[in-house]
C-alpha cells in the first residue's frame, strides 16, 4: 500500500492538537475505538521464528505469545490489523504495547527492548493512521497496560504485608515506556484493564512526569476492569471508588473494558455514567467467553447492545476488547452514527474519598468521623504496639475504629524512636490486606512530608494527606501541594505560615484564604479536594489569652464555609479538652458540646475517637451548661465553675462499643465457619482445639468443620458476595487451625508416610498467571499434601520430569488465559505417551467442567482427570483421589461417567440438534439440596376465600405496565 | 418515566387521570374483588408431575399436575434444564404447594355500560381492573408467605422490592412461561372451587373472566425461581399427552406455540 506523497496529516504532531480535536469531537459525536487484537494475531498463524528478529535470534526463551515484541519483529501484520479497524471505522487505534513495559516484559526475558516496542508500537500506528487521509482524523492512543504484578495485593498468602513490585518500580517503568509511546507519535494514552488502581495511579503519575518534562498535553483514557460478580475490580474497590482515585488525571475519558461483557457490564456503565464528571469510555468483551475460550457474541448481538448504552445516553467512546473483529466496530459504528454522545456533567464541589468503597462529602452530608487512635502521638498503646511491631494488634485497633463508625482513619508514626517511615509503609501494606479496614479512605498524618509520600505510594484509594502548610513558605508549600496532585491525593492545610500557628480568628481567616487562592489559582487544585485545619486549641488551661480558642475556630469554620466555596473543614478534637486530661467524661462532654456547635457552624470532619463520642442531649445538665459557658466563653469564671464540678465525674469508665461477639454462643462447628468466612484469627486456635477434643480424629476436624467452612467460602466469592482479599483471608484463618493441627496428626501417625501424597503444580506454558494456583498450593499443604511448585509457564517436558523424578501422587495444572486449554490438552496427551498413571487435575480462570470433559480427559486414558472449581474444593478432590485405592476407583469411574454425559450434552449443542432427549433433559434438572432441607408446614389448610377492599390494594400496585398498555 | 423529556408530560397527565378514576371507582363502590386460595400437601412423581393429596396421611391422591421441561442444550454446563416438578419434594418428604385464583373485576360490565362513548374511560377502566387484579396477587401471596404458609414472617419488602420479586417463592400462573400450558387452569380451579367462590369463569379455551383475573400457584422452596419452558420436540409432546391421558391431536392443540416447527 502506498503512501499519499501529499501526506499533510503526517505533519500532525501529539499533542495540543489532538486534545482539543478529541475534546470537540467528543462533543459532537459518539467516538470510536478498535477491537481486540490477540485474536486477529492469532488468525496469522504466527510461530516462534516470527517473534524473533535478528536482535532476539539467540534469545534464550521461547518468545512465542509475546504479541508486543511483533511491533519490532514483524509490524507488518500489527499494522494489518490497525488498518483492518481503521477501515471498520474506528477513530482512535490503540498501539500494541499492553505488556510492553519492562515489568511485563520480564517474563519473556526481553525487558530491555521495552523502550524499542514502544516506540515502534506507536510509530507503525501513526504510520498506518496517516494513510487515511479523507480529512476525518485518526488517532493514535498508547495502550498502557497494567503489567501482571500488583502494588497492593500480596502475592503471597502468608505474607500479607509483603509486596513483588512497588509504586516507584512501576513509575520508572511507565516513563520509560510512555516516554517510547511519546517518541513514536502517540496522540494520546490509553491506560487500561485497571484491575490494580494503585498500579494505575503509578501510570498517571509517570504520564503526568512526562507532560511536565516535555511540556506537552498528553491527555489519558483511563479505563478499569470489573473482575467478578461482586462488581469490583480485582484489587477490591467499586467502579465509584476506582473513579475517584484517578479523578486527579484529569482524564480525557474514563471508563471500563475487559472480563465482561456489554450485558454484563450495564448495570457498572450506568453507575459510571451517572457519577462521573468527564467522559466516559467502554471497550467490552464480545461477551463472556464459552467453555472453550472462544466468545460467541456476534457483533449484531453487541451493537445492539451499545446501541441500548447510547440510547440512555451514558457513553461518549466506545470500542471493544477481547473476542471483538472489525465487523464488531462496523456494527457498533453504524448503530451509533446517528445516536447523541453523553452529555458530561460538571463536576460538583462534592469532597470524593475513597478506599475500597466511596466516601462523598456534601452540604447534606453528616458530620464525618476521622477516627483517631491509630496514631502514635495520641495513643500510648498504639505507640507501644508498634514500637513492640506488634502489627496484629496494632491492625485490631484500627479495626475497631471501622467498627465504632469511623468513616477515615487518621494514621500516624512520628515517633523518635519508630523509623516512621518504614512503620507507615508497614501499617498500611497489612491494612490493605483487610478489607474490613480499608474500604475506608484513609488520612495520612505526618510532619515529615518523607512519611507522607512513603504512604502515598502504597495507597490505592484516594486518601487525604494530614497536612501541608506555608509554615516552610510559600514555595515548599506549592511544592508539596503539587505532589498530592499528582498522588491523587486531598489535603488538610494547616491555618499556619511563615509567622507562625494561627490562634486568632483574624489569622486564620487571613491565612486560608491566602491558601485557597494559591492551591486553586497557581497549583490547579480543586476546591472540593481542599480541607482547611483551623486549629483547635485548648480551652479551660487557666490561662486568659485562651479562653476564646473554641470560638475563634467555630467562627473561622463558619467564614470558611460561607467565603471559600467547595472547600471543607477539619480539626483535631482532643486537643480542645487537653487541659482536663485524665478525667474522661468530662473530656467527652467538652467534646460534644464542642462539636455540636462545630457542627452548626458547618464542620465537615473531625478526629475523633470514634467509640467515645457522646450524644449532647444525654450530658448531665448541670455539666453541658457549664461545658457551654466554658466552650463558648460566656462567663469569665467559666474554668474554676467546671472545676468544680469536674470531680464528681471521674469515676466512671468512658463508653465503649463492643463487637457484636454473639456469634461466640454457637457450637464450636459454627463458630470454626463463621471464623473462615469472616477471616477471623481471634479464637481459632482455641476453637480448634475444642473440635478437635470433640472429634475422633484431628484429621476430621480438617476435612469435616473447616473444609465446611472452605465450601461456603467457595460459594460466595463465586457468587460475588466475597471478593479477592477476603478469600485470602480465609485462607490465613485455615493455615492457622491446620497449624494447630499437625502437631496432634504428626502424633498419631504411626507407620503412615508423613504426607498424604506429592502433588505437582504448574501454570502451563506461555501463562504467568498464579495467584489462584498458590492459594490451591497453601490450602492443599495445611492439609498435609507436600507440595511441588514448579511456577509459571512451565513447559510440559519439565512438569512431567519431576513428576516422574519424584514420584508424584498427581499433577494440578493451572490457567487463566485461553492458549493455555490447548496447553493443557498438550500435557494430557504426553501423559498418555508417556504411559503415566496418575491423576491429572485442572483449574483456572479459563477452565472449566465442559473443557475438561470434552478436550482434556479423552486425551488421558490412564487415569482420573478431573476439573477442580477452586481451592475450596481442591482438598475434597485431592482427598478423593489420593486416600486410597476404592475411594480412588469410585470417584474416578463416577467423574468419567459425569463427563460422558457432559461430552454428550456438548455434542448435542455442537451438531445443532436444538433439544436434548427428554431422559437427558430430566437428568439435569434443578440441583435443590433435599438432604438438609425441610420445607415449611403450612399454618392454615383447606380453601379459604378473601374479599379485600380495593383500597387494601392500592399499595400492591405495580403501574409500569400500566404505562406500557 | 414520568421525568423522562419524551413522554413524562403525556405519562404524568395520564398518571393523574388514573388517579382520579381509581379514587372514584372505590367511591363508587360496584366494582369488587375477590378471591380463594389453598395449600396441599404434595409431591412430586416422576421426573415432571405433582400430586396433590387429600390430606397429610397422603394415602389418596385427588389430583394430579402435568409440567413440562426445557429441553435446549444448554450453553453453560451449570445451568439445570428446569422444570416446575424440581421444587417439590419427592414422596418421603412433606412437601406442599399452594393455589390461588382471584379477581379485581366483578360487576366492571355493569359500569362499563355506562361509558360506552368514552373509549378512553372505558380502557381506563379496564387497565385499572388489570392493575388490581395484580395488585391483589401480590397482597395475596405475602398473607400467604407470612401468614397461612407462614414460612416469611420477617419479610419486610418495600414495594419496589416486591415488584422485583425480591421475596422468597414463586407464584407462577398456568399459561405463563414456566407452565405455558393452559389446560392445567381447569385443575386448579377445581381444587379450588374456584368458579363457586369468586365467580371466576374459564371459556372454553381456558381463558378466565372476567379478564381482570389471576390465578396461579405457589412454591415455597428458597431456591425456586422463574424461567421460560422454550420450545419443546415430538418426544416430550407424546410424553405430555400419555401422562394427561389425552390424544396427540388434542396434546398438540394445546401445545402448539411451543413446539418447533
Amino acid at each position: 500500500m502506498s503512501v499519499p506523497s501529499e501526506n499533510v496529516s503526517s505533519t500532525k504532531v501529539p499533542g495540543p492538537s489532538a486534545l482539543q480535536l478529541l475534546t470537540d469531537l467528543m462533543k459532537r459525536r459518539i467516538v470510536i475505538l478498535d477491537g481486540a487484537y490477540g485474536t486477529a494475531l492469532q488468525g496469522y498463524g504466527l510461530v516462534e521464528s516470527d517473534y524473533r528478529s535478528q536482535i532476539l535470534s539467540e534469545h534464550p526463551t521461547p518468545l512465542l505469545g509475546n504479541h508486543d515484541l511483533l511491533c519490532i519483529t514483524k509490524p507488518e501484520v500489527v499494522q494489518a490489523v490497525h488498518r483492518s479497524y481503521l477501515e471498520a471505522g474506528a477513530d482512535i487505534i490503540s498501539t500494541n504495547t499492553f505488556s510492553g513495559t519492562s515489568i511485563a516484559q520480564t517474563d519473556f526475558g526481553t525487558q530491555a527492548l521495552a523502550r524499542e516496542i514502544n516506540v515502534a508500537g506507536a510509530r507503525i500506528a501513526r504510520q498506518v493512521a496517516d494513510e487515511f487521509n479523507d480529512g476525518k482524523p485518526r488517532f493514535v492512543a498508547g495502550s498502557v497496560g497494567p503489567t501482571n504484578r500488583t502494588a497492593s495485593l500480596s502475592p503471597d498468602v502468608n505474607r500479607p504485608g509483603f509486596r513483588n513490585i512497588t509504586f516507584d518500580e512501576l513509575v520508572n517503568s511507565y516513563i520509560e515506556a510512555i516516554e517510547g509511546l511519546v517518541e513514536g507519535g502517540a496522540d494520546l494514552l490509553m491506560i487500561e484493564t485497571i484491575f490494580d488502581t494503585l498500579n494505575a495511579k503509578a501510570a498517571i503519575y509517570a504520564a503526568l512526569d512526562v507532560r511536565q518534562a516535555q511540556g506537552i498535553d498528553l491527555p489519558m483514557i483511563i479505563s478499569g476492569t470489573i473482575t467478578d460478580a461482586s462488581g469490583r475490580t480485582l484489587s477490591g474497590q467499586t467502579c465509584e471508588a476506582f473513579l475517584y482515585s484517578i479523578q486527579h488525571a484529569q482524564p480525557l475519558a474514563v471508563g471500563l473494558n475487559c472480563a465482561l461483557g456489554a450485558q454484563q457490564l450495564r448495570p457498572y456503565v450506568n453507575d459510571l455514567a451517572t457519577r462521573c464528571s468527564f467522559p466516559v469510555s467502554v471497550h467490552p468483551n464480545a461477551g463472556l467467553p464459552n467453555a472453550f475460550g472462544e466468545y460467541d457474541e456476534t457483533p449484531e448481538q453487541m451493537a445492539d447492545i451499545v446501541t441500548q448504552f447510547a440510547q440512555a445516553g451514558w457513553i461518549n467512546v466506545i470500542g471493544g476488547c477481547c473476542g471483538t473483529t472489525p465487523d464488531h466496530i462496523r456494527a457498533i459504528v453504524k448503530a451509533v452514527e446517528k445516536l447523541p454522545p453523553r452529555q458530561v456533567p460538571k463536576r460538583t464541589n462534592q469532597l470524593t474519598l475513597a478506599g475500597l468503597e466511596p466516601l462523598k462529602v456534601d452540604d447534606e452530608s453528616l458530620f464525618v468521623n476521622v477516627g483517631e487512635r491509630t496514631n502514635v502521638t495520641g495513643s500510648a498503646r498504639f505507640a507501644r504496639l508498634i514500637r513492640e511491631n506488634n502489627f496484629d494488634e496494632a491492625l485490631k485497633v484500627a479495626r475497631q475504629q471501622v467498627e465504632s463508625g469511623a468513616q477515615i482513619i487518621d494514621i500516624n508514626m512520628d515517633e523518635g524512636m519508630l523509623d516512621g517511615e518504614a512503620a507507615m509503609v508497614e501499617f498500611l501494606n497489612l491494612i490493605a490486606s483487610e478489607p474490613d479496614i480499608s474500604r475506608v479512605p484513609i488520612m495520612l498524618d505526618s510532619s515529615k512530608w518523607s512519611i507522607i509520600e512513603a504512604g502515598l505510594k502504597i495507597v490505592q484509594g484516594k486518601a487525604i494527606v494530614n497536612s501541608i502548610s506555608m509554615k516552610e513558605g510559600e514555595v515548599a508549600f506549592i511544592e508539596n501541594a503539587q505532589k498530592c496532585l499528582k498522588y491523587g491525593a486531598a489535603v488538610i492545610v494547616m491555618a499556619f505560615d511563615e509567622k507562625g500557628q494561627a490562634d486568632t480568628y483574624q489569622r486564620k481567616i487571613e491565612i486560608c484564604e491566602r491558601s485557597y487562592r494559591i492551591l486553586t489559582e497557581q497549583v490547579g487544585f480543586h476546591p472540593s479536594d481542599i480541607i482547611f485545619d483551623a486549629n483547635i486549641f485548648a480551652i479551660g488551661t487557666g490561662i486568659d489569652e485562651h479562653n476564646n480558642y473554641a470560638v475563634d475556630f467555630i467562627q473561622a469554620v463558619s467564614w470558611i464555609q460561607q467565603n471559600l466555596p467547595g472547600a471543607s473543614t477539619s480539626g483535631g478534637l482532643s486537643n480542645v479538652s487537653f487541659a482536663f486530661r485524665g478525667n474522661n467524661p468530662v473530656r467527652e462532654a467538652i467534646h460534644t458540646v464542642f462539636l455540636y456547635h462545630a457542627v452548626q457552624a458547618g464542620l465537615t470532619m473531625g478526629i475523633v475517637n470514634a467509640g467515645q463520642l457522646g450524644i449532647y442531649a444525654d450530658i448531665a445538665e448541670n455539666l453541658r451548661e457549664r461545658v457551654e459557658d466554658l466552650v463558648l466563653n460566656r462567663r469569665d469564671d467559666a474554668t474554676e465553675r467546671l472545676l468544680e464540678v469536674a470531680q464528681a465525674f471521674t469515676s466512671n469508665a468512658s463508653s465503649s462499643v463492643t463487637q457484636d461477639m454473639s456469634w461466640r454462643e454457637g457450637n464450636v462447628h459454627s463458630r470454626l465457619s463463621h471464623a473462615l468466612v469472616k477471616g477471623v484469627t481471634d479464637f481459632i486456635v482455641d476453637d480448634t482445639e475444642e473440635a478437635r477434643l470433640q472429634a475422633e480424629r484431628p484429621l476430621d476436624v480438617i476435612e469435616g468443620p473447616l473444609m465446611d467452612g472452605m465450601s461456603v467460602v467457595g460459594d460466595l466469592f463465586g457468587s460475588g458476595k466475597m471478593f479477592l482479599p477476603q478469600v485470602v483471608k480465609s485462607a490465613r484463618v485455615m493455615k492457622q487451625a491446620v497449624a494447630h493441627l499437625l502437631p496432634f496428626i504428626d502424633e498419631e501417625k504411626g507407620l503412615h508416610s508423613n504426607s498424604k501424597g506429592k502433588i505437582v503444580m504448574a501454570t502451563v506454558k506461555g501463562d504467568v498467571h498464579d495467584i489462584g494456583k498458590n492459594i490451591v498450593g497453601v490450602v492443599l499443604q495445611c492439609n498435609n499434601y507436600e507440595i511441588i511448585d514448579l511456577g509459571v509457564m512451565v513447559p510440559v517436558e519439565k512438569i512431567l520430569a519431576t513428576a516422574l523424578e519424584e514420584q508424584a501422587s498427581a499433577i494440578g495444572l493451572s490457567g487463566l488465559i485461553t492458549p493455555s486449554l490447548d496447553e493443557m490438552v498438550n500435557v494430557a496427551s504426553e501423559m498418555q505417551r508417556l504411559d503415566m498413571n496418575i491423576p491429572l487435575l485442572i483449574g483456572g480462570a479459563t477452565t472449566s467442567k465442559a473443557h475438561t470433559a470434552v478436550k482434556i480427559e479423552p486425551a488421558y486414558q490412564n487415569a482420573a482427570t478431573v476439573y477442580v472449581t477452586d481451592a475450596s474444593r481442591a482438598v475434597n478432590t485431592a482427598s478423593s483421589l489420593l486416600s486410597d485405592d476404592k475411594s480412588y476407583a469410585e470417584f474416578a469411574a463416577n467423574t468419567r461417567a459425569e463427563y460422558e454425559k457432559v461430552r454428550v450434552r456438548v455434542e448435542a449443542r455442537r451438531s445443532k440438534q436444538a433439544f436434548l432427549k427428554l431422559v437427558d433433559a430430566r437428568s439435569n434438572s434443578v440441583p435443590l439440596n433435599w438432604k438438609n432441607y425441610q420445607p415449611p408446614k403450612p399454618l392454615n389448610t383447606g380453601i379459604q376465600t378473601v374479599t379485600p377492599k380495593l383500597a387494601e390494594l392500592l399499595p400492591f400496585i405495580d403501574w409500569s405496565p400500566f404505562f406500557m398498555t | 418515566m414520568l421525568e423522562d423529556e419524551v413522554v413524562g408530560e403525556a405519562a404524568t397527565q395520564l398518571f393523574a387521570d388514573a388517579q382520579e378514576m381509581l379514587t372514584w371507582l372505590i367511591e363508587d363502590g360496584r366494582l369488587q374483588a375477590k378471591g380463594v386460595y389453598c395449600i396441599w400437601p404434595c409431591n412430586r412423581k416422576g421426573a415432571d408431575d405433582l400430586e396433590i393429596y387429600s390430606d397429610e396421611s397422603r394415602n389418596k391422591v385427588i389430583a394430579t399436575l402435568h409440567h413440562l421441561r426445557q429441553q435446549a442444550p444448554k450453553a453453560d454446563d451449570s445451568a439445570p434444564n428446569f422444570c416446575l416438578a424440581d421444587f417439590i419434594a419427592e414422596p418421603g418428604k412433606s412437601d406442599y404447594l399452594g393455589g390461588f385464583a382471584v379477581t379485581a373485576g366483578i360487576n366492571i360490565d355493569d359500569i362499563l355500560k355506562e361509558y360506552v362513548d368514552d373509549d378512553y374511560s372505558q380502557i381506563m377502566i379496564k387497565a385499572l381492573a388489570d392493575r388490581l387484579a395484580e395488585a391483589f396477587a401480590e397482597y395475596l401471596h405475602l398473607q400467604v408467605r407470612q401468614n397461612d404458609w407462614g414460612y416469611a414472617k420477617d419479610e419486610s419488602l418495600d414495594s419496589a422490592s416486591l415488584i422485583s420479586e425480591q421475596y422468597q417463592g414463586i407464584r407462577p400462573a398456568p399459561g405463563y412461561p414456566a407452565c405455558p400450558e393452559h389446560s392445567e387452569k381447569e385443575t386448579l380451579f377445581q381444587l379450588l372451587e374456584a368458579t363457586a367462590k369468586t365467580q371466576i369463569e374459564l371459556t372454553e379455551s381456558y381463558a378466565m373472566l372476567p379478564a381482570a383475573s389471576v390465578s396461579g400457584w405457589y412454591f415455597s422452596h428458597p431456591d425456586s425461581r422463574y424461567f421460560g419452558i422454550g420450545k419443546i420436540d415430538k418426544e416430550q409432546l407424546a410424553d405430555y399427552a400419555q401422562r394427561k391421558g389425552i390424544s396427540i391431536e388434542c396434546a398438540t392443540g394445546l401445545l402448539r406455540p411451543l413446539l418447533a416447527d
